[in-house]
């Protein structure tokens, strides 16, 4: 490349005035031979004449044409250096594009990924089998090695539509692992649970893995996924397993006591089971929380029959909470005509606080006679 | 016997740039200024003037305009640009330094 292959905008930018040799060198002689041609007007006018001046002109000048050499080669040395000064900005220029463009080229994989994501989520719907379940897999995989917790979570909604055998199990061990965040597992149990209504096998997976988890929200998900389609029976089995969670037998007793709000006579006798209630009084008394207590005994205050009276009587001789013996006491007043629930809450009084003393009072009074 | 003497190695530039100044003069105005204004110490020969006068007009310092003489003749008058000021400016302080410097080396005792 010569310097004349450079763009004209550029040249102005960078070179200046770019001039053919040619007109260079009769540029350069036009000067100087107007500068001889001023010194000869000179010489003429104080007094020489017009031959002698021209001599003199000439003499005075020297060499004309190694003057004329010396100023072109001036000419190209600084269209040297331009050169050079265009070259650097050039190479400032390519570098800043080379710069953009390996930004750029950085910034793709986002972008590939972006496009990755959509062909696999369309995939995924694909009317071909063969396409859905190469996506199934491929989806699982990226899941599984994937650190972002909102793209994992965003594959297990996308395949809770497709119940494949891969799906199911992968599903399965992120619900189970304790390791993983709640978040993650939370959608996994979620997806399962749409599953759940197809496949009988995650349904029932649901429903053992709820009853034996520790981790009160885990065990509460699973649970919800399954619960509408619990009977009673085998609610009251949740709660009287032995092999299960306090939180699911605590789930399992709030959804039995919900179903007698439903149809409380035909109900009832699930909740008043006596194993239930041995497990409600085991609920009660292995917690020092006053408010669990009382939100115990409140599932029972609806369900008034011998049992549940036989219930309240005995946690009165249990060492429950101030707060709970406040409601057991309001709920024994059900049965204070019933002569042995009254000796007992006469006999309670004694001992008791005076704010006891009254609340029994009042409840002894409501006696019909 | 003459006071001429030729001019000092690098000083070429600096004497050009300042007997140019804003007001545009052509290759032997600015000869003869520089003649003048040295007491005739210092003569510029042609062949030393042009070539510098290119390169200094390549640099940016000086810029090259043709006008029409009075005489009726095409002639190429230089002014300096701002570029060229800033390095005159430059050049002085540059050549002042130099100079008291050579003063303080001669008159020491």
């Amino acid at each position: 490349m010569s310097v004349r292959d450079i763009p004209g905008f550029l040249q102005a930018t960078f070179l200046g005035d770019l001039r053919s040799t040619e007109n260079l060198n009769a540029e350069i002689e036009e000067e100087l031979l107007f500068h001889i041609q001023e010194r000869k007007d000179r010489l003429m006018a104080s007094g020489l004449s017009e031959a002698e001046s021209e001599a003199e002109a000439r003499r005075r000048f020297g060499d004309f044409f190694d003057t004329r050499q010396q100023c072109i080669k001036s000419y190209q040395l600084g269209l040297n250096l331009a050169f050079k000064r265009f070259a650097i900005a050039t190479l400032l220029v390519v570098t800043t594009i080379v710069s953009t463009l390996y930004t750029a080229e950085r910034l793709r994989p986002v972008k590939s990924i972006e496009d990755h994501l959509s062909q696999l989520f369309a995939d995924l719907n694909s009317s071909i089998a063969s396409h859905r379940h190469a996506a199934v897999i491929d989806a699982l995989d990226l899941a599984s090695n994937s650190k972002l917790t909102s793209l994992r979570q965003e594959i297990y909604t996308r395949v809770s539509s497709l119940p494949l055998p891969e799906v199911i199990a992968h599903l399965q061990d992120v619900a189970l692992d304790s390791e993983l965040e709640n978040g993650l597992r939370l959608s996994a149990i979620e997806s399962l649970g749409i599953i759940s209504l197809e496949v009988p096998a995650v349904n029932q997976f649901l429903l053992e893995s709820g009853k034996s988890q520790t981790d009160s929200q885990i065990c509460k998900a699973m649970l919800a996924q399954v619960v509408d389609r619990l009977d009673c029976p085998a609610l009251q089995s949740l709660v009287r397993a032995d092999d299960v969670s306090r939180t699911a037998k605590l789930f399992g007793l709030i959804e039995l006591q919900s179903r007698c709000g439903k149809s409380f006579e035909e109900n009832a006798i699930w909740l008043a089971d006596s194993e239930v209630l041995l497990t409600a009084r085991s609920l009660v008394l292995t917690t020092s929380e006053n408010e669990e207590q009382i939100s115990i005994v409140k599932l029972f205050r609806e369900c008034k029959c011998p049992p549940v009276r036989d219930w309240l009587l005995d946690l009165l001789d249990q060492p429950v909470q101030h707060g709970c013996l406040v409601h057991v006491l309001f709920d024994l007043g059900q049965y204070v005509n019933d002569e042995v629930v009254a000796q007992r809450m006469e006999a309670f009084a004694q001992g008791a606080d005076v704010a006891i003393q009254n609340h029994i009072k009042r409840s002894l009074a409501l006696r019909t006679r | 016997m003459s006071n001429r003497r030729p001019l000092m190695p690098g000083t070429l530039n600096l004497l050009i740039l300042k007997s140019i100044g804003e007001r545009g003069l052509h290759g032997l105005e600015i000869q003869q200024r520089i003649e003048m204004n040295s007491g005739k110490v210092f003569g510029v020969e042609e062949g030393s003037l042009y070539p510098a006068l290119h390169r200094l007009a390549n640099e940016g310092l000086i810029s090259g305009e043709w006008a029409i003489t009075e005489q009726k003749r095409r002639g190429k008058y230089y002014k300096l640009t701002s570029k060229g000021k800033k390095r005159l400016h430059m050049e002085i302080e540059s050549w002042r330094i130099c100079s008291e410097a050579i003063e303080k080396v001669l008159s020491f005792a």
